[in-house]
């Protein structure tokens, strides 16, 4: 950084003061102050004011109270906090009084009861709830029971047919292949048959004519 | 002057975290912390000792009312000053100091004359004269930079202004301090 000017020197003074700069830029800061009495002077009063803000000595805080910086009364008791323990404790009151409140259009609200629950209903109840639901789950089972043998009759029949199929398709095969080797068996005697005629008819004629050259002979 | 954190010594922010949470302990070793910093720094903002003390009060309980509001997103103590310069400003746009202010701060040397040169500042008296004769908003760069030494770029976040504006306070401050400490000399 050559030529600097004053404005530039300014931005970088404090760093330069405080030895931050790279040794680059120091240089070219170091060489504009020794030719700029302005920048000169500026950094000078940064090296004087910072002596003096290491002459100030600390004072302890006077006419000050440490316990009044914070209301912490204040937190634990603000609106919503207030409202809902007001409202808590207006329920109990309405529930332990068994209060009523009529609205004016009909509909009374109850707080409490005189038929408290007492063990034997308590008991009783529970008793018939149970058995609503033994009977339903009971139902669940056979309905469930019904569904499955149902399924299980569908796949049942669908396979049967489909094997019956399997079975009219081998039988109509089998049949087929039966048929054709009954005809083969049929050619190949007649075809014996023939052979056997042959063979008879060419036995005759050789035996005559070993006869006829005997005779001559 | 910043604080440093130590072996067994809670954040910050763990304090907060547990002032939130209802422990009163906790925000006073918050405040203990950072009293006598904070005093000192308003000390030198308003010039009286008594005010001084009202002012760390008010700045400790609206710090604690808007505890919550503290989101960690910049150290505590940059978020604790910066109520703090809000409230010496607010103070004095309301209460301009009166001559005699600073009587209650002993003078060096026990001369009434507000204009001498950096050497001759030496106690606490002569430093908050010297302070009182700059505008607010100079005063303030020159206490943040010099006493709370803060970097520009914090400073000029506590103070809402760009990092430029807060060098170009600064050392219209100083100019205006030389100008001061000449027009003493030449008085002297």
């Amino acid at each position: 950084m050559t030529g600097m000017n004053c404005e530039q020197c300014e931005g970088l003074l404090f760093d330069f003061h405080e030895g931050r700069l790279p040794a680059e830029t120091a240089a070219s800061v170091d060489t504009h102050l020794k030719s700029c009495n302005d920048c000169g002077a500026l950094l000078n009063d940064i090296w004087q004011m910072s002596l003096v803000a290491t002459r100030w000595q600390d004072r302890a805080p006077g006419n000050y109270d440490r316990g009044k910086t914070a209301d912490f009364e204040s937190r634990g008791w603000r609106f919503p906090e207030m409202f809902a323990t007001a409202a808590s404790i207006l329920a109990i009151i309405l529930v332990l009084t068994d209060a009523s409140i009529n609205t004016g259009d009909g509909v009374v609200l109850q707080f409490g009861s005189d038929n408290y629950l007492t063990e034997d209903t308590f008991a009783h109840n529970q008793a018939e709830l149970t058995d609503r639901w033994d009977q339903r789950l009971s139902d669940l089972s056979a309905r469930q029971v019904a569904g499955d043998q149902l399924v299980l009759r569908s796949v049942l029949r669908a396979s049967r047919e489909e094997r019956k199929e399997e079975m009219t398709a081998l039988v109509s095969y089998w049949t087929g292949a039966q048929a054709q080797q009954y005809r083969e068996t049929e050619e190949n005697l007649r075809y014996l048959l023939a052979s056997q005629a042959e063979d008879e008819k060419d036995i005759h004629q050789l035996s005559n004519a070993f006869r006829q050259i005997s005779e001559t002979r | 002057m910043k604080v440093q954190s130590g072996i067994g010594r809670k954040s910050d922010e763990q304090l907060i975290q547990r002032a939130l949470e209802g422990s009163e302990n906790a925000w006073l070793t918050l405040v203990r912390r950072y009293e006598t910093r904070l005093f000192n720094h308003a000390l030198r903002m308003v010039g009286n000792p008594d005010d001084a003390g009202d002012l760390l009060q008010d700045v400790f309980l609206s710090v604690y009312r808007n505890l919550g509001r503290f989101r960690g997103d910049a150290p505590f103590v940059a978020w604790l000053f910066r109520i703090a310069t809000f409230r010496c400003t607010d103070h004095l746009r309301r209460k301009k100091p009166q001559p005699g202010e600073y009587e209650e701060l002993p003078d060096s040397d026990h001369r009434n004359d507000p204009a001498r040169g950096y050497e001759e500042v030496r106690s606490n008296g002569d430093i908050v004269r010297m302070l009182a004769s700059l505008p607010n908003e100079q005063r303030q760069v020159i206490e943040l930079k010099f006493f709370q030494n803060f970097t520009f770029d914090e400073i000029a976040a506590q103070l809402g202004i760009s990092s430029n504006t807060a060098k170009s306070r600064l050392y219209a401050a100083l100019k205006k301090l030389r100008g001061t400490e000449e027009a003493g000399a030449m008085a002297c």
